[in-house]
């Protein structure tokens, strides 16, 4: 009896100090934690600490969001914090959302479509095959969607999206899908425009051989590390 | 004791909106921003003005939340709304080194995009502001708000916290997260940012004789009946008075301006600032130990 009664004070001591990735928190907290971190704009970006320690069971309440035409404004930083998560549930939710819209779309729309390929390539950065085959696709020009946004072109606009989401996967196949498109597509890149965004996704993938994810997704990053007054 | 209180005449919108006179321009600070969109960046001249004058306030009143001070600075815009680069290039989207340069280099000090997602060295799609260290340029997505502009104006300063944030707030404007309550400064900031910071008011029994033209009031003011003034205060043209929220004007004669304007108006959060404007030899009465009362 003695044993036993040990064993459940152990059992409930870790538990306890485990906090709430193993106690599950009310959805009401979890809603107000989503709708304080999405609902409002970020100069420097939505926190990715602070997304990522949402966990999946946010995914739905996120998805919610996009359907929501009210908060339009807000889709960006949904997208975001969908991609933050880096939970595969999350991966054909966003690509139907990339597929949703026909024709022209408006400023804050454009904002949170193209941004699923970046969201992707923080999702592929726990090896998801899917999700490296959708961004390989859009590297090479292959993402088809029905809308429109201007005189921009979005298969070029989706392209160079992809190659930095292949990026910020972080992963070593993200990094062989940009040496194989820079081998592939050669002089290609420079005419397609497409060089700029490839600089720039070396770039990102070398910072994360070495450095946090955190650091790369915000800059003032390594500024709170020391709590600046 | 009769207790007058004010009629909101949003005369703080027609205060901020209005081109200033030749005598006003003089006693202010004023920064000028030349700003282009993007060729392929939807903005008009409308939405920019909301944008200025939302800058104006932000940096003009009190916020009694934090720490913060107003800050006399008159932010206008120099010139007309330019374009720069070139329909379908997709510089509208600042997404690579590349984009982020072209931007920076386009003409003026401020270039409004579509998105931004690249920042020095940074990438998150969520960004809505990036401005150059202790440099000429900063750049907004198109649809931000005053606060996003003033804080990277903020980064264009040299020394204005050595291009980092001030984080003890959540309302400061210069915090590393800022929301459209964003409108904290202190004075060293309001300095930096080119600004006079107000002259505060404070106390029971104010003797005025040369007021500051910016004026902050955090106290009431009592003008005695008796003595040299009479209960008459008289105050400059075009002179500026913000009384913070809940302060009062008690008196038993006269508040006067002997030849122009006189702004007064309370720095109320609220969209259209209820205000008081004396009017040339405008003259307004306080009887029997009244209070005018700034909510």
């Amino acid at each position: 009896m003695r044993m036993y009664k040990k064993l459940a004070a152990l059992a409930i001591g870790v538990v306890y100090f485990s906090g709430t990735t193993l106690l599950a928190q009310s959805p009401s907290e979890l809603e107000a934690r989503i709708e304080n971190l999405v609902l409002a704009h970020h100069i420097h970006g939505i926190d990715y600490l602070e997304a990522n320690a949402l966990g999946p069971n946010a995914i739905p309440v996120l998805l919610e969001i996009l359907e929501d035409e009210s908060l339009k404004e807000y889709w960006v930083n949904t997208v975001v914090t969908l991609g933050f998560i880096e939970h595969s549930n999350a991966l054909e939710p966003l690509i139907e959302f990339l597929y949703s819209r026909e024709g022209e779309v408006g400023v804050k729309t454009v904002r949170a479509l193209s941004a699923v390929p970046f969201a992707v390539g923080c999702i592929a950065s726990n090896g998801d095959p899917e999700a490296f085959s959708f961004l390989r696709n859009g590297a090479e020009g292959h993402l088809q969607p029905g809308w429109t946004f201007g005189a921009e072109d979005p298969v070029r606009l989706l392209a160079g999206k992809s190659a930095i989401g292949l990026a910020v996967s972080g992963h070593p196949q993200g990094r062989e899908a940009l040496d194989r498109i820079e081998q592939q597509r050669g002089a290609l890149l420079e005419d397609s425009g497409l060089m700029s965004y490839v600089a720039t996704a070396r770039m990102l993938a070398s910072r994360l051989e070495t450095e946090p994810r955190a650091a790369i997704f915000n800059p003032s990053f390594s500024e709170r590390q020391g709590e600046r007054p | 004791m009769r207790i007058f209180s004010l009629v909101a005449f949003a005369l703080l919108l027609e205060l901020l909106l209005g081109p200033p006179s030749a005598a006003f321009a003089q006693t202010q600070n004023m920064t000028s921003w030349q700003v282009t969109r993007h060729v392929d960046t939807p903005l008009t001249q409308a939405a920019l003005n909301v944008a200025f004058e939302d800058a104006n306030r932000k940096v003009r009143l009190d916020n009694e939340h934090c720490s913060d001070r107003p800050c006399q600075l008159n932010i206008v815009q120099l010139g007309e709304l330019g374009t720069y680069g070139s329909a379908g290039d997709g510089g509208a989207f600042i997404d690579n080194e590349s984009r982020l340069e072209a931007a920076f280099n386009a003409p003026g000090r401020v270039s409004v995009v579509t998105s931004i997602g690249y920042c020095g060295g940074e990438y998150n799609e969520s960004i809505i502001g990036c401005g150059q260290c202790s440099g000429g340029n900063f750049v907004v997505e198109a649809d931000s708000g005053g606060h996003v502009y003033v804080h990277e104006f903020g980064h264009n300063q040299q020394d204005l916290l050595d291009c980092g944030h001030r984080n003890s707030c959540d309302n400061n404007i210069m915090r590393w997260q800022i929301n459209s309550q964003s409108d904290a400064l202190t004075t060293s900031e309001c300095s930096m940012l080119t600004g006079i910071n107000a002259h505060e008011w404070c106390g029971e029994m104010i003797m005025l004789s040369e007021p500051e033209w910016f004026n902050w009031v955090t106290c009431p003011i009592y003008l005695p009946p008796d003595g040299p003034w009479n209960g008459l205060f008289v105050t400059k043209p075009f002179d500026e008075w913000q009384f913070r929220s809940g302060m009062t004007l008690t008196s038993n004669g006269e508040f006067s301006t002997p030849g122009g304007l006189v702004y007064m108006y309370s720095n109320s959060r609220e969209k259209d600032l209820p205000g008081l404007r004396l009017l040339e030899n405008g003259r307004l009465g306080i009887k029997n130990g009244g209070q005018i009362r700034f909510d």
